[in-house]
């Protein structure tokens, strides 16, 4: 009698952790997708990204140093953007959100240099690529049952197209921000598409090519909350910032735009998210891409 | 050589204001509080549960056994999400002050309500190293079941539990750096977390610190344990 | 049935058709009986034959299913407050001493008093070093049980049960754990005590205590009670088979 009613409050929870940090997009019935479509442009959306990207992000690919890859891939990103393919990408990935990337640094056009050309290395496995790709971020790089979709997932499976693997040679692996570098390093992963940062520090450890796409750090608020229109903006009230343990958005903004905001860290996104709707947090921040990706999850 | 030097700067760099942008000491600080707090509240609501449990009130024994085995099967993980998801953001509970006051407390609450049924269950084991006749001959001269609990068997109990105590807080010790999942971002895995961030080429480094902050931190308490529950054992 | 009507101030214990069931097993068959005031009952009889469950549901330590027991003319109470005064007034002693293992001899023996009568802690003292003094053990009293032998533990055991001032003392085959040279220092004080008037039921082995001690026996087997008489009388004349043959066996060594 007791082991039943603890899996049912064990049900409960995790229904509950599903229900708030998924994109439940596909699940809807007919009538009410129609409805959606017809709201968002009707009605305010629940959730809209404010203000202009404040710094600057730049989204490349992850390689291993020992890499022969990054020509390539550069290439690749190139005729991707040429073709039109990348700009049709985007817009169905942000369908229904306001939101318009940094016109100043998208399409990108200045790649990387790729240092190491004397590199050997392309796959683990001559069969198949393995592709390293966020599970978590909605309309990036998510995991929906046994399919992946997003941004990253779209130009990832470009790219690995022109370098000769075809979508089902393709094997999607979760690489979360602590375990990027280790992945590539150990050659667990020979590519990585994960809203991947590009700086110094990690130029140590590993190669980069693209950037693929240029972000920078927003804020996300509750559709109907005019206050909010930038950093400094969080400084005027008692406001209160949603972000991921350890990541540096926040720490940015607290230092150099609005010190008296209060600041909540959480494990994932999909907590912000929740805490945002329930007027427990007045913004979230991050890239502005994944924010986009966030409030389109809530759209649809 | 010079990674280590490298790192070394990496870890003492100051904020604008002078402060230590990653204050490693200050987090395992946090999380030993954290242990200090939590442990208190488990004991005291695990010896609770445990008199409940040996009671002979039916309704009080098949409460205690009902929280025990919710708390034993939900994952510490999970308590702390619905401390999150639940209590903090749709119950909207505050305690007054600031949000970061808020979730230490909830914090405290969820390790607390989640390692007292280990407490409960350790207790319980501790009750068992009694011999019945103790129990008997307390009843024999007079005394009152709370009587012959408070003053035989309990005492002799918790002598007898401190083994299985003693695994349950070092278990806590590590498990305080799910307090993150609560908000809590001044610990450990919220620190090593902002740390791996911006210092991706010395990932092994970090984790490194952190690891050994903890073993550190366990091993003296372990060999605390060992020595009290050899001390404190009652001789029969 | 009684063999014998008594005075009701005089019946200190009375148990009346008393029945007992572990599960299927019948341990305790028809079971009646009465001591008086003064009186040594020592039961004898082979293993499982329920002399210890009898001795147990004297102070309801083992609950019985159909009979009565009347302690003092007063009914056994079920668990509660009124059972544990009237614990407070009956003795007992067990086979395997029982002493409160964490605390020393003399807090064993002065607990009852100032926990349960509320004596003052240094009446119960002066009391308690009387009680040690009378059972031997007197230079014992800052020990810890453990640091015992087996027959200072038990005549520890039964100064415990002496300073709450019982009107009856129970005694579970107190010698039976106990190495063969240490079992005549526990009946000595049994002895003594026996002399100095108090009521007492002995559950034992010791057939040479019974035959010097006991004012009555009580020969039970099966759960029954066989036989009542003197010492002398069931010794030399067992009327039953069943005690015809459990005497020939034990007469043995």
């Amino acid at each position: 009698m007791n082991k039943k009613i603890a899996l049912a409050v064990s049900a409960l929870a995790a229904f509950a952790l599903v229900g708030t940090s998924a994109c439940s997009s596909d699940d809807k019935d007919p009538a009410t997708s129609t409805a959606a479509t017809t709201a968002t442009t009707d009605a305010a959306p629940a959730l809209k990204v404010v203000g202009a990207p404040f710094t600057t992000e730049l989204y490349g690919v992850g390689l291993p140093l020992d890499s022969s890859l990054c020509e390539q891939v550069n290439t690749a990103i190139a005729d991707m953007v040429a073709d039109g393919t990348w700009l049709a990408k985007l817009n169905g990935q942000m369908e229904g959100v306001l939101y318009t990337p940094n016109p100043e640094t998208n399409p990108p056009k200045d790649f990387e240099v790729c240092d190491n050309k004397a590199g050997t290395f392309t796959t683990a496995s001559s069969d198949t690529i393995k592709i390293g790709i966020k599970f978590d971020q909605p309309h990036l790089g998510f995991k929906e049952g046994s399919t992946y979709t997003g941004f990253d997932v779209d130009v990832a499976t470009y790219v690995a197209g022109k370098l000769g693997f075809t979508p089902d040679k393709i094997e999607w692996v979760e690489a979360p921000s602590k375990s990027r570098e280790t992945l590539l390093e150990n050659h667990q992963v020979d590519i990585i598409f994960a809203t991947y940062s590009i700086t110094d520090a990690r130029k140590e450890k590993v190669e980069f090519a693209g950037p693929y796409f240029v972000a920078g750090q927003d804020l996300l608020v509750r559709g109907d909350d005019d206050r909010i229109t930038g950093p400094e903006s969080l400084n005027e009230s008692d406001y209160k910032l949603c972000s991921v343990t350890g990541s540096t958005p926040a720490q940015k903004i607290k230092d150099t735009y609005a010190a008296d905001v209060e600041l909540v860290e959480v494990t994932g996104y999909g907590e912000c998210i929740t805490a945002l709707i329930a007027g427990r947090v007045d913004a979230v921040t991050t890239d502005d891409i994944i924010l986009a990706g966030l409030a389109a999850a809530g759209v649809r | 050589m010079e990674t280590l030097t490298q790192y070394w700067e990496f870890v003492t760099q100051k904020k604008p204001d002078g402060t230590l942008l990653y204050d490693v000491l200050g987090a395992f600080w946090v999380n030993i509080q954290l242990t200090l707090w939590a442990g208190a509240v488990a004991m005291v609501l695990g010896t609770i549960i445990l008199a409940m449990r040996i009671s002979p009130i039916v309704s009080l024994r098949a409460v205690a056994t009902f929280f025990t085995n919710i708390f034993r099967d939900i994952p510490l993980t999970v308590v702390m999400l619905i401390m999150w998801l639940v209590i903090w953001t749709q119950l909207g509970v505050s305690f007054g002050g600031k949000m970061s006051t808020d979730f230490y407390i909830l914090a405290i609450i969820g390790l607390g309500l989640y390692h007292a049924s280990f407490i409960a269950e350790a207790l319980r084991s501790g009750v068992n190293t009694v011999p019945l006749g103790q129990a008997e001959a307390a009843r024999a001269i007079g005394l009152t079941f709370m009587q012959s609990a408070r003053m035989i068997v309990l005492p002799q109990a918790f002598r007898g539990a401190i083994a299985p105590i003693g695994n349950t807080i070092i278990a806590l010790i590590k498990n305080t750096t799910v307090a993150s999942v609560m908000g809590v971002a001044t610990e450990t895995s919220a620190v090593m977390s902002g740390m791996i961030e911006t210092g991706a080429n010395f990932v092994l480094l970090i984790f490194l610190t952190f690891a050994i902050g903890y073993v550190l931190i366990v091993i003296p308490v372990g060999m605390f344990f060992t020595w009290a529950s050899r001390i404190l054992a009652v001789k029969r | 049935m009684s063999t014998e009507i008594q005075d009701a101030s005089d019946t200190v214990v009375e148990l009346i058709d008393v029945q007992k069931h572990f599960g299927e097993l019948h341990v305790l068959k028809d079971i009646n009986l009465s001591v008086a005031r003064g009186e040594v009952v020592v039961v004898i009889g082979p293993s499982g034959s329920g002399k210890s469950t009898l001795c147990r549901t004297i102070n309801r330590l083992e609950p019985i299913d159909s009979g009565q027991i009347l302690v003092g003319g007063q009914a056994l109470p079920a668990e509660g407050k009124q059972l544990a005064m009237l614990r407070a007034e009956v003795g007992m002693v067990f086979q395997s001493f029982n002493l409160f293992a964490h605390k020393t001899i003399l807090d064993n023996v002065t607990l009852g008093p100032i926990k349960v009568r509320k004596t003052p802690t240094e009446q119960a003292r002066a009391e308690a070093f009387e009680l040690l003094d009378r059972v031997g053990i007197r230079n014992q009293a800052d020990k810890l049980p453990a640091q015992l032998s087996g027959g200072q533990q038990q005549r520890a055991a039964i100064a415990r049960a002496l300073a709450m001032h019982p009107k009856l003392m129970l005694f579970d085959e107190p010698t039976s754990a106990l190495d063969p040279e240490m079992i005549n220092e526990v009946l000595d004080v049994m002895t003594d005590l026996a002399q100095s008037g108090m009521t007492m039921l002995v559950v034992t082995h010791e057939m040479g205590f019974a035959r010097r001690v006991a004012n009555r026996l009580i020969f039970m087997s099966d759960g029954e009670i066989l036989e009542r008489a003197t010492p002398n009388e069931f010794f030399t004349n067992p009327q039953t088979d069943r005690a015809k043959d459990f005497l020939a066996k034990i007469l043995q060594h």
